[in-house]
């Protein structure tokens, strides 16, 4: 009787108009069906739509098949089987299903960021109804922080940072003060304003991939207890290396823990080195003043569309293919108010995944609707997105377009990070 | 073809000319070029009274009794009356005012014991003899008041008949040969003469008298003669070149089969071939156009309709009143006192009495069991335009419906002849742009074409219109009359297009209508547009239709926009007056207000006209008059 009553409040609420009309629903149970996580309501009592889930991987794996996708009518069901993890989104957006895969990697990446994969197989490997719940006690405000950034953050949907907007030069005094961190086992080296990249450092043999960066500034964003001193924390990058932690030493530069530094270093023990590290860089950023440089900048925030003076581009984001950075100005009218400014990101997720179709890769789309006009282009070194005022002409766009990027390159060396060090 | 009883469709004219008849002291005399019945009493001296040709025109003369008179004619328009009183000799006097001169002057036939046979005017001043020795062509010098013979044709001629309208004249030279003879431009042509074989071997030698032949004129010149002792019409036509003046055989392409014995008259109305048979009293129609059965080389007709009466005729009885009402006569049909001319006259000498025959087409029309041979038969003639829109409308009433295909039938015949006249009216106005004084007027004129009008406003808005046909009938009708004009490269007018989308729209044929558009079947006219838009409410796709079709019209660009603006599509009807380049003509404020009802819409706007401002007068307020949009745009940004 127990159980019914379970099952009932189980119903009750998965047919509750609350959950079921959410947008974006991403789930992670283990290959034995147990929940792992679920953006939306506790995982606990969605233990039959998880049933449901993994009957339904089962079903076409018995068939010797993986399920990816199945599309019914608005909703797309999108799968990614990462045996021990199963993870499933059901999106009624305008993303791709490509689009829905690559969130659903960030997930799973973030999950492996707190396990590693090491441990994830030597668990399952033993015991295959693990509950992973518990070794993830505390991490879900990480995930569901990660999630909310997806929903309109376009360094998901390109897989590239955003730099702070920042004088060359001191850009460059901040990439120098980050390689004086130089220790043995140090791997990176970061400098977070606002939660915006300002510069980092690395091996020479290892890059600094941007959903691993992604991951770290996730950690930083999504979190307050970095606040109080300096933190030492085990972290898996997976790009990196799934297998193995690094350790990150966090710290907040400044009183209103606007700047953060991250060291990371393979050495499990040296936090003490690291702390040494860390006042080398503050001596370096203080002599030349650069903290409150910084806060400014981060105060200024990002620029206004009207300084370009192209009168009908209202928005739009560029992406430099080399460096895997973009950028994007402060939204401005028409697109002042939050549920304007994601229904643009639905169009950019939407011109993304149509020009980027795997089945039918574009280079150039013009898109022309009530509200806007969009335009995107994919050349050699960059990928443009721009939403356009709706009544702009076809020639007027591609003129305004090239007057944009010669814009954004006259201030490469403000709005990227164009000549990072390595130790 | 069995309730034929009492019906008639030939009819004597209403108003015959009147005239003393045949008395004792009483001569009459036709003059056929004139058409005029001359009566002559006691040899002129009396008076000559001349009616024709109608009873309304009539004058009177007197004449000196000089003998009997054989023949008495006026040259053309009546200049030189001549009268014929000897057989060698025609006396001559000017005709003026009303009087003949009193100074006479006359002409022998040339040779020694010639004979006038009859002599005919050609034009006011021209005038043939035919006598037994030939053909005498003369000159008449009305001032000097004598003759001069420009040529003359010598045969051996046993008799002659003339057709005036065509100035020409067949002669019968020996027996069964017949020589033909044009006049134009005073001139004479001998034609080719021919032979005509009515003889069967081994039967006795028949031959041709001046009574079996007539001289008709119809489509063509045509020499009628009747077989002696046969149910046949022998019928000779005299080529089209001959009046070009070519040389050329005439050719024997009709057998009419008349179906009785005995003799026979001829009228040609509305170019059929009336016979009339005297002893049976009813007449016969022929139309030598019309389809018949073809046998070596011979087209064998037979009577569009059994032989009918013409219908019988009253007249004032001459003389006999009673209380000021004139007591009408039934006139005797068909008497042996009937004589009859060229081309529909028919003249009762001892009645006094002229009549015009005519053919009555609205109660032909029920005689006519097949109505594609009906149609045919109307199109070939004059006036007929009433009648043949009464058969196409009775062609589609429910209780004398006929099949599609029959409809369909009807329909190419009509759009055939009004391809033709199309192609003819075309060539002759390229013909008088190459020739401006061109006098020759186009026969093609006086046909019967049923136009689109006629079609529309007689035929198919009362069918469509018509309660009791069922609706795919209808749009049966209309396509088919598309396809009609269509297959005959006729341009489909407009109205036509519009009932066709009233039709569709009538019986709910809304995706038909959209393809019909859409592969251009109706054509794009700022009509059908409207037309389209008001049925908007009917079927929702016709306003696209009818957006795109005001494009592709391209001087519809108001419209265009006021029926965007009605549709608050603001954006779409701005990209519209910027592609036609009147962006920066329209009033900022008729499309402000339109977009009031949606935020993003307006803001764009808003910014379209800011812009223009800008371009325009160099800085981007609008006048006061627009400052509530102003206001508007502000709370929408600080939302």
């Amino acid at each position: 009787r127990h159980l019914s009553l379970l099952v009932a409040e189980e119903e009750e609420y998965i047919n509750s108009s609350s959950w079921r009309d959410q947008k974006r629903h991403f789930f992670v149970l283990t290959e034995a069906g147990k929940p792992v996580y679920s953006r939306h309501g506790s995982e606990d009592k969605l233990s039959s739509v998880m049933g449901v889930m993994l009957a339904l991987v089962s079903c076409v794996h018995d068939r010797n098949d993986k399920i990816r996708s199945i599309t019914a009518g608005d909703h797309k069901f999108v799968f990614l089987i990462k045996i021990p993890l199963i993870l499933v989104a059901v999106c009624s957006t305008p993303e791709s299903i490509t689009q829905i895969t690559v969130y659903l990697k960030y997930i799973y990446n973030k999950i492996v960021s707190i396990v590693t994969l090491k441990q994830l197989d030597r668990i399952y490997a033993k015991q295959k109804n693990f509950d992973l719940r518990r070794l993830l006690t505390g991490t879900d405000k990480f995930l569901d922080h990660l999630c909310t950034s997806m929903d309109t953050g376009p360094e998901y949907l390109l897989g590239a940072f955003q730099c702070l907007p920042l004088a060359g030069n001191i850009r460059d005094l901040v990439s120098q003060a980050l390689q004086l961190s130089k220790t043995n086992d140090l791997a990176f080296a970061l400098l977070l304003t606002s939660g915006k990249t300002v510069s980092y450092c690395r091996l020479k043999e290892h890059n600094l991939h941007s959903s691993d960066l992604q991951i770290l500034i996730n950690l930083i964003t999504a979190s307050s207890s970095f606040h109080a001193g300096e933190s030492w924390l085990p972290i898996c990058l997976p790009h990196f290396n799934p297998q193995g932690f690094l350790h990150a030493h966090i710290s907040y530069l400044d009183d209103d823990f606007q700047t953060c530094l991250l060291l990371l270093s393979a050495d499990v023990n040296s936090f003490f080195t690291l702390s040494e590290a860390k006042k080398r860089v503050m001596v370096k950023l203080n002599k030349h003043d650069c903290l409150p440089i910084l806060k400014l900048a981060s105060e200024k925030g990002m620029y206004n569309v009207g300084k370009i003076g192209l009168p009908d581009l209202r928005h739009f984001i560029y992406k430099s293919k080399h460096q895997s950075q973009f950028t994007a100005p402060e939204f401005s009218s028409p697109y002042h108010d939050v549920h304007q400014q994601e229904r643009l990101f639905g169009l950019y997720q939407h011109l993304h995944g149509k020009i980027h179709n795997p089945a039918i890769p574009l280079k150039l789309l013009f898109e022309v609707s009530d509200e806007e006009t969009m335009l995107a282009w994919v050349a050699s070194g960059f990928e443009l997105y721009v939403a356009f005022s709706p009544l702009v002409t076809k020639g007027q766009a591609i003129s305004s377009v090239d007057r944009l990027l010669r814009w954004i390159k006259q201030r490469e060396d403000e709005l990227f990070m164009i000549r990072p060090l390595v130790f | 073809r069995n309730n034929m009883e009492g019906k008639h469709y030939l009819e004597l004219g209403k108003n015959p000319v009147r005239f003393d008849p045949v008395g004792v002291v009483t001569n009459v005399f036709f003059d056929e070029s004139n058409k005029m019945v001359f009566v002559v009493r006691s040899g002129g001296e009396t008076g000559v009274i001349v009616k024709g040709p109608t009873d309304k025109k009539s004058f009177t003369f007197r004449l000196k009794d000089k003998g009997a008179l054989i023949a008495i004619k006026f040259s053309l328009e009546q200049k030189v009356l001549s009268m014929q009183r000897s057989e060698k000799c025609v006396e001559f006097a000017n005709f003026k005012n009303g009087e003949p001169d009193r100074i006479e002057y006359s002409q022998t036939c040339k040779g020694k014991n010639n004979k006038i046979l009859t002599f005919h005017w050609l034009s006011p001043n021209e005038v043939v003899f035919v006598t037994i020795m030939g053909v005498e062509f003369y000159q008449v010098n009305m001032e000097k008041r004598l003759l001069k013979l420009i040529k003359g044709h010598y045969l051996t001629i046993l008799w002659a008949t003339y057709s005036p309208e065509t100035s020409v004249l067949l002669v019968s030279s020996t027996s069964n040969l017949l020589v033909p003879f044009y006049f134009n431009n005073g001139q004479v042509t001998r034609l080719q003469k021919f032979q005509v074989e009515l003889s069967r071997s081994g039967q006795p030698k028949l031959e041709l008298m001046e009574r079996d032949v007539t001289l008709l004129n119809l489509y063509v010149l045509l020499s009628v003669y009747k077989l002696p002792q046969s149910l046949l019409l022998g019928v000779y036509k005299l080529p089209q070149s001959l009046l070009l003046g070519v040389y050329k055989l005439p050719e024997k392409p009709y057998i009419l089969q008349l179906g009785l014995s005995g003799r026979f008259a001829f009228n040609v109305v509305d170019n059929l071939i009336v016979a009339h048979h005297q002893v049976s009293k009813t007449s016969v129609v022929f139309d030598i156009k019309l389809p018949g059965l073809s046998k070596s080389n011979v087209l064998y007709l037979e009577p569009l309709i059994a032989p009918l009466p013409i219908k019988s005729f009253k007249i004032e009885k001459e003389g006999v009143y009673t209380d000021k009402q004139s007591q009408k006569v039934e006139c005797q049909m068909y008497p042996p006192t009937w004589i009859v001319f060229q081309p529909n006259i028919i003249i009762d000498a001892c009645l006094g009495c002229m009549w015009y025959l005519k053919i009555n087409l609205s109660t032909i029309v029920d005689m006519f069991p097949d109505r594609c041979l009906l149609l045919d038969f109307l199109i070939l003639r004059k006036q007929s335009k009433p009648t043949i829109l009464h058969v196409c409308k009775q062609a589609l009433t429910p209780l004398h419906q006929l099949p599609l295909q029959q409809i369909s039938s009807l329909l190419s015949k009509l759009n055939q002849v009004a391809r033709d006249y199309i192609d003819m009216e075309l060539s002759y106005l390229q013909k008088l742009e190459a020739q401006p004084d061109n006098p020759v007027l186009p026969s093609h004129r006086d046909c019967v074409v049923i136009d689109q009008n006629d079609m529309l406003t007689h035929v198919l808005t009362p069918f469509v219109g018509d309660c009791d046909v069922i609706h795919t009938f209808k749009i049966a009708i209309m396509m088919e009359y598309l396809k009609s004009l269509e297959l005959f490269r006729i341009k489909t007018k407009p109205l036509v297009h519009e009932l066709l989308i009233d039709t569709l729209v009538q019986g709910g044929e809304f995706l038909q209508l959209q393809q019909l558009i859409r592969h251009r079947v109706l054509e794009d006219s700022k009509r059908a547009a409207c037309k389209l838009l008001s049925l908007e409410s009917a079927h929702a796709p016709c306003s696209q239709l009818a957006l795109d079709m005001l494009k592709r019209l391209a001087t519809s660009d108001d419209e265009v926009i006021e029926v965007l603006l009605s549709k608050q599509q603001v954006l779409p009807a701005l990209r519209f007056i910027r592609s036609v380049g009147m962006h920066d003509l329209v009033p900022a404020r008729k499309f402000l207000e339109a977009s009031m009802h949606d935020d993003m819409t307006f803001y764009s706007v808003y910014k379209f006209f800011e812009a223009r401002n800008i371009r325009i007068n160099k800085r981007p307020g609008f006048t006061d008059g627009l400052l509530k949009f102003r206001i508007k745009l502000h709370s929408f940004i600080h939302l």
